[in-house]
């Protein structure tokens, strides 16, 4: 099918993208895979519909919902914690960096767990805005676009959300200093 | 430009009444996003305010952790196959059966009800004249009530039967002791009427419960036989429609069962 090919163009292009929202609003690997997937599938059965300028964004909402959905089926399932991926039976979202020692990699990756920890106890509304602004370089009118909000709600989504995310990482560095004391 | 200038000095006058600067502003200030005026009132501001400038740093370095988060390359290819696309549509049509599935035991007890009432009527038509019968089903579960109430009720309500329209519209529930059964009957077969007030209106909506000697006068003067007639055909025809749906929604179920669908 010719429009199947078209779209698999799509997927390439943006599917890193996607993923990686998906990675992020999720805090783990498996579920994001799926709401990757489920991103695509509803993407292409609804690309009739788009008629906006910011592709990416609108991809961006489609993924934002699928990952609503997920959240959902999470809370539905207390077992999953909506908020805390049980310790040890999730795979940590931990993406390795060649360029460093060990050392070096373990306190990277310690603090890039304690981000991802800090990230997931936003509300959700919250945690879309600030991943698209500061880790996927969204510009604010297109996060606008993708939650279909104003400039002015987007502004004050990612505000609070920095602010909650300053005091969390507060709080956990000084939490793991203070373990640390003799 | 002098009207620029005398928004710097209130807002610079505002940040130096000692209210600190609120999270937009400085959430604003962290990514370069302040308007240029703002931003100079921030400036004078954070000289005075250590709190300001350490929360403003700190929402900085918020930004920076967040970007140094190195993005993760795609697990695997996400492209669609023609199979993906396909499952997702059976997947949509499962789940409309899904909704036919759960009106099924509804529809069943629906059907199970009417069926019931109308082989009741038949019976009750082959003894007692078919318009009466018919009339009895416009009332459908709540005639039967009706039937039940009359059933049990003693001769002597004939007469009272007559008297009740005179009465002032009674209650549906029928509590009163007199005249209790008609009341019962009526309310039973048309709740609406008893609240539509006109005397005339309820004793010719009572007329198809009342006793089958009433009735049976009734029918002989009044006619009106194609009208009922008309009520049968179209509650025979819900009640076969609801079976046929019951039906339609168990071969759902039993293809499900199967594994049909995925």
């Amino acid at each position: 099918m010719g429009d199947l090919g078209a779209f698999n163009a799509l997927v390439d292009l943006h599917q890193r993208g996607v993923y990686n929202l998906c990675l992020r609003m999720l805090g783990s690997r498996m579920p994001a895979e799926d709401a990757t997937q489920e991103a695509f599938l509803s993407a292409y059965r609804g690309i009739r519909s788009f008629k906006g300028v910011h592709f990416r964004a609108w991809l961006m909402r489609i993924a934002a919902n699928a990952c609503t959905d997920e959240l959902r089926r999470r809370a539905r399932r207390p077992a999953l914690s909506l908020d805390t991926p049980p310790p040890g039976t999730d795979d940590p979202v931990d993406v390795p960096d060649a360029a460093a020692g060990p050392e070096a990699l373990a306190l990277r990756g310690e603090e890039h767990e304690r981000v991802q920890a800090a990230l997931l106890r936003l509300p959700a509304d919250q945690r879309l805005a600030v991943i698209m602004c500061d880790m996927q370089g969204f510009a604010y009118e297109e996060i606008a676009a993708a939650m279909r909000t104003s400039i002015g709600t987007v502004k004050s989504r990612i505000a609070r959300g920095r602010d909650k995310l300053r005091r969390e990482l507060a709080a956990s560095r000084e939490h793991s200093s203070g373990g640390n004391r003799p | 430009m002098p009207l620029r200038d005398e928004t710097v000095i209130k807002l610079l006058a505002f940040f130096r009444r000692d209210a600190h600067a609120d999270i937009d502003t400085l959430s604003a200030a962290a990514d370069g996003s302040l308007e240029s005026g703002r931003a100079l009132a921030l400036e004078a501001h954070l000289a005075s305010c250590e709190a300001c400038a350490v929360r403003l740093a700190e929402l900085r370095a918020v930004r920076s952790a967040l970007a140094a988060m190195p993005a993760a390359e795609a697990p695997r290819s996400f492209r669609l196959r023609q199979s993906d696309v396909e499952v997702a549509a059976t997947r949509k049509a499962d789940r409309g059966a899904g909704q036919v599935l759960r009106l099924m035991p509804v529809m069943s007890a629906a059907a199970v009800v009417l069926f019931a009432v109308l082989v009741g009527v038949d019976m009750q038509s082959g003894s007692s004249g078919r318009s009466a019968a018919s009339r009895a089903v416009t009332g459908a579960p709540a005639a039967e009530r009706a039937k039940d109430t009359l059933a049990n009720a003693p001769v002597p309500q004939t007469a009272a039967a007559d008297r009740a329209p005179a009465a002032p519209a009674p209650a549906p529930s029928g509590g009163a002791p007199g005249i209790e059964p008609v009341q019962t009957a009526a309310g039973g077969t048309f709740p609406a009427a008893p609240a539509s007030g006109s005397a005339t209106a309820s004793s010719a909506e009572a007329a198809p419960a009342r006793p089958t000697s009433a009735v049976f006068r009734d029918t002989s003067t009044e006619g009106g036989t194609g009208g009922d007639h008309t009520a049968l055909r179209i509650a025979e025809a819900i009640a076969a429609a609801l079976a046929t749906g019951a039906g339609v929604a168990a071969v759902f179920g039993w293809r499900r069962s199967r594994g049909v669908h995925r």
